[in-house]
């Protein structure tokens, strides 16, 4: 490369450069500086643990039991948004009279702000005035459900709650993958007399495993990073029934001041993810393209 | 002693006042020296951290003329209540000195206190050029001394609040209840309210909430068996039997009698089902007896009745009510520290006090001139009597004083929440509640 070229190229990459890896590196160093030591905003002293917060977390019940949650929360929503969204964006490809309108509509829980319709549910939910309850009432299914109040049924009331807001954007992600796939295959296979589910099963599905690979790993990551929902709708509660991971980092760092435990958390949950999704990411995602 | 200290400057400022004009035979040289001592803070900018209120609103809409009377600067940012200990916290241990003064629950203002981030006020109640705003003895006492710690104020009581037992009147009388002096008899009314009324109306509501919810409501249930939070060593005592039986009360009078969804119940839901009519008793805040007696909000009015919270045991360690006050703190990294106290002295005083009733619906006021005026009693005459004998018998050791009370408080909660639900026993749910207390408390 032309020496001239390669200073010229720095003069426009290092700023940038230096501010991002600045404000990542400082934000970062100082997450971890509270780490290793022992800082609670009520206490003027703080001194070094050094490892002191990490070997806590190994052995603290309430952070496994909160991991054990956050793992069925992302699984079954996220499972759940996948196959939603796959059937709404088959179904929508078709071509019919209101399919612009119904597409646009169904975008809506998405661009809705989570503590809005955190909110929203929570009236729904509510088990004396609200529409579930009323609407299976009317159905003779009961109207006296607590669904945020049973212990066996808050995470899942939740997870209804994050399937609401979240199928739309698998759906978008889908639908868009759908319409750029190529013609050709389906002609063919038409040509050979295949049947829908042929057709579905050996082109649709392997064209669009990409797509919907992508979308799944969008939805866990931001599924982990749930907050607002939990905290307007059940703040953890019933019985810890919905302590997720994140509710219980920030239940230790703004409700327990106990900010440097809650930096070693954070700080694990992102080692943690970051080595699952290097290693998702290299051996499914890039490998299938 | 601190009091007689403050007579005798107070005597001595006047005495030297009379000199002054003496000397110099001339009226108008008063006025010229009160003008002198306002311009000394003039032009000086101060923040306030509020909470939610209508004490803050209030405030909001009386600022300017505080602001004309002495050219200080006061900017108030109010936020949700819950906010304030995150916030005011990550200022003093960032020592900004952003925030003045702040105002929040005393449970936090001793935390405050103890981490040395808040100035005591005496110096500034005992001077005499500063303290023309405070009437020290206006403040309601139990609000007044909860803020005490080592002989020395650190916060000016704005508002506060004691908790009392709410029964429906005219079911009462219907079914031929008397009112529960015994949490027995309460048990006893909750049962005969759900099985006259098959359920439609539930017996009793409380709040369920895992955390201070939950907690605020069972502290008065704890303190009523004669059980208390900590032993005279410091030491967590909330597995001690008096309180596995309040515990063991508190769960069972929920789940047999109480509302559909009662585990997820905070303040604003427990009060809402009660206003619209759907329970028969309940025990929380004396705020929610302004809300009761609002035709705009209540479809109860008129039809409540008021009464000290029961107690079980005959030798009571604690006490059913609670009492709970919130204030505001000077902090030590002001630099206008002067300046902050005279807005703090004047926000508090008695004329505001009685200005902030008319603007805003407020029972929580501090100032004994205000309560005992005719706005206070027109307003909230029906209930007024039994808040007052509430406030003072309020129990100021209701919630642990200890500086990680909210750590204590999330505790314990999960153990009421564990128990109301049934997902553990009150032993093993407080057991375990109680050793991780006890290790925060070493």
């Amino acid at each position: 490369m032309d020496k001239n070229l390669r200073v010229k190229q720095w003069i426009w990459i290092g700023p940038p450069l230096i501010m991002v890896s600045l404000l990542t590196l400082v934000v970062l160093s100082y997450a971890v500086y509270l780490g290793v030591h022992d800082v609670n905003l009520l206490k003027k002293n703080f001194s070094y643990t050094g490892f002191g917060n990490f070997v806590k977390i190994w052995h603290d019940a309430r952070a496994w039991s909160s991991v054990w949650k956050t793992v069925k929360f992302v699984f079954i929503g996220t499972l759940l948004e996948a196959i939603l969204g796959l059937a709404l964006a088959l179904y929508l490809h078709k071509d019919f009279k209101l399919r612009k309108i119904t597409r646009s509509l169904l975008l809506i829980p998405m661009i809705m702000t989570p503590v809005v319709s955190a909110l929203i549910w929570r009236i729904f939910y509510d088990p004396y005035s609200g529409i579930i309850n009323y609407l299976l009432g009317i159905i003779g299914l009961g109207g006296k459900h607590d669904w945020l109040g049973n212990p066996d049924m808050a995470l899942y009331s939740l997870i209804i709650t994050d399937i609401w807001q979240w199928t739309p954007f698998v759906f978008l992600i889908l639908a868009s993958g759908l319409d750029s796939l190529p013609a050709e295959p389906y002609e063919a296979a038409k040509v050979d007399g295949a049947s829908r589910f042929n057709t579905f099963w050996h082109i649709t599905l392997p064209l669009l495993k990409p797509v919907i690979l992508i979308a799944v790993m969008l939805r866990v990551i931001d599924s982990i990073k749930t907050f607002d929902l939990i905290y307007v709708m059940t703040r953890g509660g019933p019985a810890l029934k919905t302590e997720t991971l994140n509710m219980y980092t920030y239940v230790q760092g703004m409700n327990n001041f106990n900010i440097s435990y809650a930096s070693a958390l954070s700080i694990s949950i992102t080692i943690v993810l970051t080595i699952l999704f290097v290693y998702f990411y290299k051996n499914v995602i890039a490998q299938k393209n | 002693m601190v009091r007689t200290f403050k007579k005798a400057s107070v005597y001595t400022f006047v005495a030297s006042m009379l000199l002054v004009s003496a000397c110099s035979n001339n009226s108008q040289s008063d006025n010229a020296k009160s003008g002198q001592e306002n311009a000394k803070y003039k032009g000086q900018e101060i923040t306030a951290l509020l909470e939610q209120h209508p004490t803050s609103n209030a405030l909001q809409k009386m600022l300017p003329e505080f602001e004309k009377e002495t050219g200080i600067k006061v900017n108030l940012e109010i936020i949700p209540e819950g906010d304030i200990p995150p916030k005011a916290l990550l200022d003093f241990s960032s020592k900004t000195g952003r925030y003045d003064i702040v105002m929040a629950d005393w449970i936090f203002g001793q935390g405050f206190q103890n981490g040395d981030y808040i100035e005591p006020l005496n110096h500034y109640i005992d001077n005499p050029s500063l303290n023309k705003n405070y009437n020290g003895d206006d403040f309601l006492k139990s609000y007044r001394e909860m803020m005490k710690k080592d002989g020395k104020y650190y916060g000016l009581p704005v508002y506060g609040e004691s908790t009392f037992f709410m029964y429906r009147k005219d079911l009462f009388e219907k079914y031929g209840i008397q009112v529960p002096k015994t949490f027995d008899d309460l048990m006893n009314a909750a049962k005969t309210i759900h099985d006259k009324t098959n359920g439609d109306i539930a017996g009793i509501t409380l709040r369920g909430q895992q955390g201070i919810e939950a907690v605020y409501i069972w502290a008065g249930i704890l303190g009523g068996f004669g059980a208390k939070w900590l032993d005279d060593k410091g030491k967590s005592a909330i597995a001690s039997p008096e309180s596995i039986a309040a515990t063991k009360f508190y769960s069972d009078l929920l789940r047999k009698y109480g509302p559909t969804g009662v585990a997820n119940f905070g303040w604003q839901e427990n009060r809402l089902l009660f206003q619209q009519g759907k329970a028969a008793m309940t025990i929380d805040a004396t705020v929610n007896g302004a809300f009761n007696e609002d035709p705009k909000e209540s479809s109860i009015v008129g039809k409540v009745g008021y009464a000290p919270v029961p107690v079980q045991s005959q030798s009571l360690k604690g006490k059913s009510s609670s009492l709970d006050s919130h204030g505001f703190y000077l902090s030590k990294e002001s630099k206008h520290k002067e300046a902050a106290w005279l807005f703090m002295s004047w926000a508090t005083n008695k004329e505001q006090q009685l200005k902030s009733l008319k603007l805003e619906p407020n029972c929580g006021i501090t100032s004994i001139t205000a309560i005992n005026s005719p706005e206070f009693s027109q307003k909230f005459g029906t209930f007024k009597d039994v808040m007052l004998e509430a406030i003072n018998n309020g129990n100021p050791d209701y919630l642990p004083l200890v500086p990680n009370i909210n750590e204590v408080i999330n505790n314990t909660g999960i153990a009421i929440s564990k128990s109301l639900l049934g997902a553990s026993t009150p032993e093993l749910a407080l057991k375990e509640a109680n050793d991780k207390n006890n290790d925060l408390l070493k």
